[in-house]
């Protein structure tokens, strides 16, 4: 089990007296009883447990604010969170902590059309944002699979992705402004409506930082006017080798799709049984090519890439005539993790970037480091930037398959960086990969990076134990593990 | 006293020295850019001996090169391979007359032209980089990859941040594909009001606009997209918008070029004000400018450029900007004769603590170009 650093026995004595003092703070929002705690006591990364001290629920920015002050003045550690569908455990709480849960922030506070953003409470959902503004034909570009349930709070913590970021980018791209509030109890504010910052672009810094260096409060985000048409082509082929060639053509012939996403056989199979996309399944590899933008370019693209697709070996075509075709051809690849999750008692899900040509390569090593560990894996990629999502299938119940399946995840990931890539593509370090961080960075490049921990949190209060791993090496780590194929919030379409 | 290094090992050993020594220094490539940075230190510290090779994987979209490769020497061997820097950096000489700078200076100073708005600035398109902290370590941060969130996003920090945290030596850029084809539609605008409300109109659709600006009484929006889409876009959008004229291919390019340079605008003796804010936000500064003030917008009204002449010296953007914008706009000048007003304004307490907090971290002594330090 992965090692957090030991719990303060003196702080988890005083757990009356700090539920209290909080209380005082925001005095209908302080959950202390087992009973109560215990719901917060788990994120996405639901193999890790952990209940809190206490769970505090403030409302305002000047509760979370005093919280964190008297935190600090007290010596309590800090664990933010949103809506808990972290994948990396960037939420676990911790025995001598409180979780300071943001969901009373579910207000979008202003939509700015002229200038093309938003101002949102961190709790708000993904999905709400562009549900807000859909009405004036606008939308938030980043989806991360969970963006019906995952809070902007915790997509700015995780610099959050999705399956459009090769055209529009992660979260931070999309981010213009926070109101953060700093361990100590000071309110900052870093950029805003405008496009530009003074000074340091301690925004950029602060995206991403998995709730290390303060906690987020309210968000500027941008919004982007939707694309005037939106067409997918299923492009079927026969082998993955044919396939990666075809992405790269693509790229190369400078296109950049909306889409690139592309599965491997197991992972067709498994989504066509449990959704019935119309995928073909005498195909290797399956893609989806999605163009946005306006009539012209949408028809001037997928006439290109159908001509590259053809060029690439490509045995199986089809474009979307409507809305509903579209949106079955992506219905089977989003329903891929839940489907795995029929075909295999439990999977575990990794999150690695490698440059694209690197894909066979890392295909062929991903399976042999599998099945010499005596399991299987079905392949999902978002093509386009290289992110890789391998399912590793296991049985929990079959003693030592939980333990090679990590194995394997781990090993998945180090053979990621050693092919130039890195451990996490929009999943975030978290608890799981935490450990392997050292095969990515040097100990200098880790410590210059955590060294920053220090200017805004000179104590370690917020979020400790996350992102920079701890001096003892440990095995298990990394990924999304689903047990009896169900995974935490099993209604959310994973990507 | 001058450092020259031509090896990041001898870097490193020279900012150890310099640290030990409390003897501060002017960072520098080419010194293309002095309204920006280095500023006065002790010692000069010149990176242009700083080789390496470059690695274009057009493929990839990924460039890795040197810090002191010549900015003109990228945008060549982009285009070469028909692609591009998305983020537009603006080029220095218009302003400063010493050339076009390098990708490391591009880079550590932030800057990104007209197509901020629409494909992000420069701090969305450093994907990694190695440099040498105040503390005198070799190290490498983000990665050559385009999508990662792995650690600390120190590409994004380090970038803009002038030289003030780290020496950068190297680093790793997004690069995307140089759009085919391009033509601007100018449409009449005789104030900066009416400016805004155009280019807001005309950004409230996903019309393949890549730039939105103001000057010389007329709004100019470029579309860029494939040969084959042009026509269509053009026809959209000249369709929805008001009456106006239209530029192709090359004039349409030099037009560009000069809008995020400022050649062409900027006159031999202007004092250059940079002003970010809130697009809705310039009409108002725009009403608070002396007459004989020169307004132009870039970024859809989100980048306000104020020329003033030579005798205006002493009039206060900070203020002007402070009163048009609050709190979300800010102003510096970037060129202009010594004055009672300073080139850059204080920030907020809070952040100036937290800033002076992040600068001790990578540069305890504070020898890394102070005097550009926020």
């Amino acid at each position: 089990m992965m090692q957090m650093p030991a719990p303060d026995a003196g702080v988890i004595t005083r757990q009356a007296e700090i539920a209290a003092a909080l209380a005082a703070i925001v005095p209908d929002g302080v959950i202390a009883d087992a009973d109560g705690v215990s719901p917060y006591g788990s994120d996405g990364l639901s193999m890790y447990r952990q209940s809190p001290l206490a769970v505090v629920l403030p409302r305002t920015t000047d509760q979370v604010s005093r919280v964190l002050a008297w935190c600090h003045a007290n010596g309590v550690k800090v664990v933010a969170r949103g809506s808990g569908t972290s994948l990396s455990g960037g939420a676990l709480p911790l025995a001598d902590g409180i979780v300071l849960g943001m969901a009373r922030f579910n207000r979008i506070l202003s939509v700015d059309y002229d200038n093309r953003c938003a101002v949102v409470q961190p709790g708000v959902t993904n999905l709400a944002v562009t549900q807000a503004t859909a009405h004036k034909g606008f939308y938030y570009a980043p989806d991360p699979s969970s963006q019906i349930a995952c809070s902007i709070g915790g997509n700015v913590a995780e610099n959050a992705g999705g399956v459009h970021c090769l055209k529009y980018g992660t979260t931070s791209p999309n981010l213009l402004g926070v109101e953060l509030v700093l361990i100590d109890g000071t309110v900052l504010r870093l950029g805003g409506p405008g496009q530009e910052q003074a000074g340091y672009d301690l925004l950029g810094l602060v995206c991403g930082s998995e709730g290390l260096l303060g906690v987020v409060t309210e968000a500027t985000v941008r919004i982007l006017p939707k694309p005037a048409a939106q067409r997918a082509l299923l492009l079927g082929f026969p082998s993955v080798a044919d396939a990666s060639d075809c992405v790269a053509a693509i790229i190369a012939a400078g296109i950049i799709p909306a889409g690139l996403e592309m599965m491997d056989a197991p992972a067709i199979r498994a989504a066509e049984d449990f959704v019935q996309a119309g995928y073909p399944l005498d195909v290797a590899a399956l893609m989806i090519a999605e163009a946005d933008g306006s009539p012209a370019e949408v028809d001037d693209q997928l006439a290109r890439i159908t001509a590259i697709a053809h060029a690439h070996q490509c045995s199986h075509l089809r474009a979307s005539t409507d809305e509903a075709q579209r949106l079955l051809f992506w219905a089977g690849r989003k329903a891929a993790f839940p489907a795995v999750g029929r075909i295999a008692s439990d999977y575990y899900c990794v999150d690695g970037t490698i440059p694209r040509r690197q894909l066979g390569n890392v295909l062929a090593q991903i399976s042999a480091i599998v099945a010499r560990r005596g399991l299987s894996v079905a392949n999902v990629f978002h093509a386009g930037d290289g992110n890789l999502h391998p399912l590793v299938m296991y049985d929990a119940a079959v003693p030592g398959q939980t333990e090679a399946a990590e194995a394997a995840g781990a090993e998945i990931l180090m053979a990621c960086v050693d092919a130039g890539g890195v451990l996490t593509g929009e999943h975030g370090v978290g608890v799981e990969k935490r450990d392997l961080m050292l095969h990515q960075f040097t100990a200098t490049d880790l410590e210059v990076q955590s060294r920053l921990k220090y200017a805004f949190d000179e104590r370690g209060l917020l979020n400790p134990g996350k992102l920079f791993p701890t001096l003892s090496r440990c095995a298990e780590m990394n990924a999304m593990h689903v047990h009896g194929g169900r995974v935490a919030f099993p209604d959310i379409p994973r990507f | 006293m001058a450092y020259r290094p031509a090896t990041p090992e001898e870097l490193a050993a020279m900012i150890v020295e310099a640290a030990a020594l409390g003897r501060s220094v002017a960072i520098s490539g080419t010194g293309s850019k002095p309204g920006i940075g280095p500023g006065t230190a002790d010692a000069a510290l010149d990176v242009t001996g700083l080789g390496g090779t470059i690695t274009h994987d057009p493929g990839e979209l990924l460039l890795t090169l040197p810090a002191s490769t010549p900015l003109l020497h990228v945008e060549q061997l982009l285009a070469r391979a028909g692609q591009c820097l998305a983020f537009e950096p603006p080029s220095p000489d218009a302003i400063w007359g010493l050339g076009h700078g390098t990708i490391g200076g591009a880079a550590a100073s932030g800057l990104s032209g007209p197509r901020r708005p629409f494909a992000g600035g420069c701090r969305d398109h450093v994907l990694g980089l190695s440099g040498v902290t105040g503390r005198g370590e070799i190290f490498t941060a983000g990665g050559k990859v385009l999508k990662n969130v792995t650690g600390f996003d120190l590409p994004r920090l380090l970038t803009g941040s002038r030289g003030t945290l780290a020496v950068l030596t190297e680093i790793t850029l997004k690069v995307l594909p140089l759009a085919p084809a391009q033509a601007t539609l100018l449409l009449p605008a005789d104030t900066a009001a009416r400016a805004v409300r155009i280019m807001a109109d005309a950004c409230q659709i996903d019309g393949g606009i890549t730039g939105a600006a103001w000057s010389d009484a007329a709004v100019h929006l470029r579309i860029e997209t494939s040969v084959a889409a042009l026509p269509a876009l053009m026809d959209a959008a000249r369709a929805r918008l008001p009456a106006g004229t239209v530029m192709h291919d090359a004039g349409s390019r030099t037009l560009w070029a000069g809008i995020a340079s400022l050649a062409g605008h900027v006159q031999a003796d202007d004092i250059v004000w940079r002003c970010p804010l809130p697009a809705t936000r310039a009409p108002a500064l725009a009403a608070l400018l002396p007459p004989a003030a020169r307004l132009r917008l870039d970024w859809a009204g989100a980048l306000a450029w104020v020329l003033l002449p030579a005798d205006l010296a002493d009039l206060d953007l900070h203020a002007l900007v402070a009163q048009a914008a609050g709190r979300d706009g800010h102003a510096e000048r970037l060129r202009g004769p010594a004055s009672i007003v300073p080139a850059r304004a204080r920030l907020e307490p809070g952040l100036a603590a937290l800033s002076a907090r992040v600068k001790a971290q990578f540069d305890p002594a504070g020898i890394l170009s102070p005097a550009a330090a926020p």
